[in-house]
């Protein structure tokens, strides 16, 4: 075991397992999970609503993150957000537009969506829509993007998945062509930016419950569960270390660096 | 058959970067440095592709746009695409045409976007700032303290400005974010465990 890791390993065990048997648990039919109504998701299909009574095309946007690394999940997220879309726009014959900053994210934007039209009976529609790769570089693709919005002028956009400084901007833009504009990210330094300047805004968890509200399983539910768990697991944790500390023990402080 | 490789990979993929993060086994540095190597190849197709992808968008909208802004951009795009293609193929990508075209054109244009924020920042906030209702207002009055806080015109109003600016950043603003983070954390930690486990297969069709 590497040095100063031995608490993480056993705190990334004891999660796992809480998540796993939560999982099925719920599968077994032994609890009935009810989640909290998410207004953004709510809002999702009327916002297309919005842009096939105005004839106008969707803009989405899965984020700036890849699919590696820590902020992989945050995209893995916005492509399940951008099936649910998908399906809509086929159903209401609306075009839709994807501009990828990560140059891997498009297959799996292209897949998702080709798959999505499949299931709604529309392969025909798939055409119509737009999967474009505009720049790997951060702000080449935030201006690209904002052109896309301003010469295309989408009446929804949405913004699921990791985004940075360049958020606002793509906000910004969004309100200018006056498109009803959801947001969602986990990136919790740009929650601020995208709750002032978007309609709605899933805020950091909230993005991946978004996945369980909309499928029902009861896998994905039971992963809730096991969330709310872990996050009781972690509150009461912090809550020991408090007191601990106030009492002027180091143990949390020697159980954290074992 | 192609559904159950797609997994198994996965699987096995993910479970050795986690067991390499934990472990210091040799092997396992190894198998985990062959799968970041495989990573960046795969990157590698995924960015010609995506350069395909490009060309073809452009060149689509270069010829048969109606729009005259669009038809201008996606020339300027392509143009740029090719010159830059050619000295790079040509005269490396470490050559001083190159360079001069990079430093000069490319750097100075993502400054100046990241610059235009500033404007965004100013019309997001007016309009953020608008008291509809009480939560909106609990937002001006926090965020005024913030702002003069940070500016020597504050301590300037009343001494205790910036201590109060500080206090709000630190505890309620503070106590917020960890609370989200801590929510995202185990967020991200539950999706990925899924993908690993292949409970999830959303991404694999």
């Amino acid at each position: 075991m590497i040095q100063g890791r031995l608490f993480t390993f056993w705190l990334f065990v004891i999660m796992s397992v809480v998540m796993l048997y939560a999982g099925s648990y719920v599968k077994k039919g032994n609890k009935t999970i009810k989640i909290r109504r998410l207004t953004p998701l709510e809002a999702i299909p009327e916002a297309i609503g919005r842009a096939t009574e105005a004839g106008r095309p969707v803009h989405f946007s899965p984020g700036l993150a890849a699919i590696t690394g820590q902020d992989a999940p945050q995209t893995l997220a916005g492509i399940s957000l951008l099936r649910y879309v998908a399906k809509l726009t086929a159903k209401y014959d609306v075009r839709l537009i994807v501009t990828i900053r990560r140059p891997e994210v498009l297959p799996l934007a292209q897949e998702t969506i080709r798959q999505s039209y499949l299931e709604e009976g529309k392969y025909d529609s798939f055409a119509n829509v737009s999967v474009q790769f505009l720049s790997d570089q951060q702000f080449a693709y935030a201006a690209a993007a904002s052109g896309v919005i301003m010469r295309e002028k989408p009446a929804a956009s949405f913004l699921f998945g990791a985004f940075w400084a360049e958020n606002l901007m793509l906000a910004e833009v969004g309100t200018q062509v006056d498109a009803f504009q959801i947001s969602g990210t986990a990136s919790i330094g740009q929650v601020p930016f995208f709750v002032t300047t978007t309609d709605y805004c899933l805020i950091g968890e909230e993005l991946y419950a978004a996945a369980a509200s909309l499928t029902a399983d009861e896998v994905f539910l039971g992963a809730i569960l096991g969330q709310d768990i872990c996050k009781a697991i972690m509150v009461a944790l912090l809550v020991a270390g408090v007191i601990a500390t106030a009492f002027g023990s180091d143990l949390f402080i020697k159980l954290l660096s074992l | 058959m192609l559904r159950t490789a797609t997994l198994v990979i996965t699987f096995l993929a993910g479970f050795i970067m986690i067991a390499a993060f934990f472990f210091d086994v040799g092997f396992l540095s190894v198998a985990e440095a062959q799968i970041q190597d495989w990573g960046v190849i795969v990157a590698a197709f995924a960015l010609a592709m995506a350069s395909i992808n490009l060309i073809q968008v452009n060149v689509n909208k270069a010829v048969s746009s109606e729009n005259v802004t669009d038809k201008i951009c996606s020339f300027v795009l392509l143009a740029s695409l090719a010159g830059m293609s050619i000295i790079g193929l040509t005269k490396g990508p470490t050559s001083d045409t190159y360079n001069v075209l990079f430093d000069g054109i490319m750097a100075p244009g993502q400054s100046t976007v990241w610059a235009l924020g500033v404007f965004y920042i100013a019309s997001a906030a007016y309009r953020a700032f608008r008291v509809k209702n009480a939560d909106a207002g609990l937002l001006l009055f926090s965020a005024a303290f913030v702002m003069l806080g940070a500016v020597p015109v504050g301590e300037v109003i009343w001494s205790g400005v910036p201590a109060v600016s500080q206090w709000i950043v630190d505890v309620p603003n503070m106590a917020g974010m960890r609370g989200m983070l801590i929510g995202a954390g185990i967020g991200a930690f539950s999706g990925g465990l899924r993908l690993l486990l292949g409970i999830d297969r959303t991404e694999v069709g």
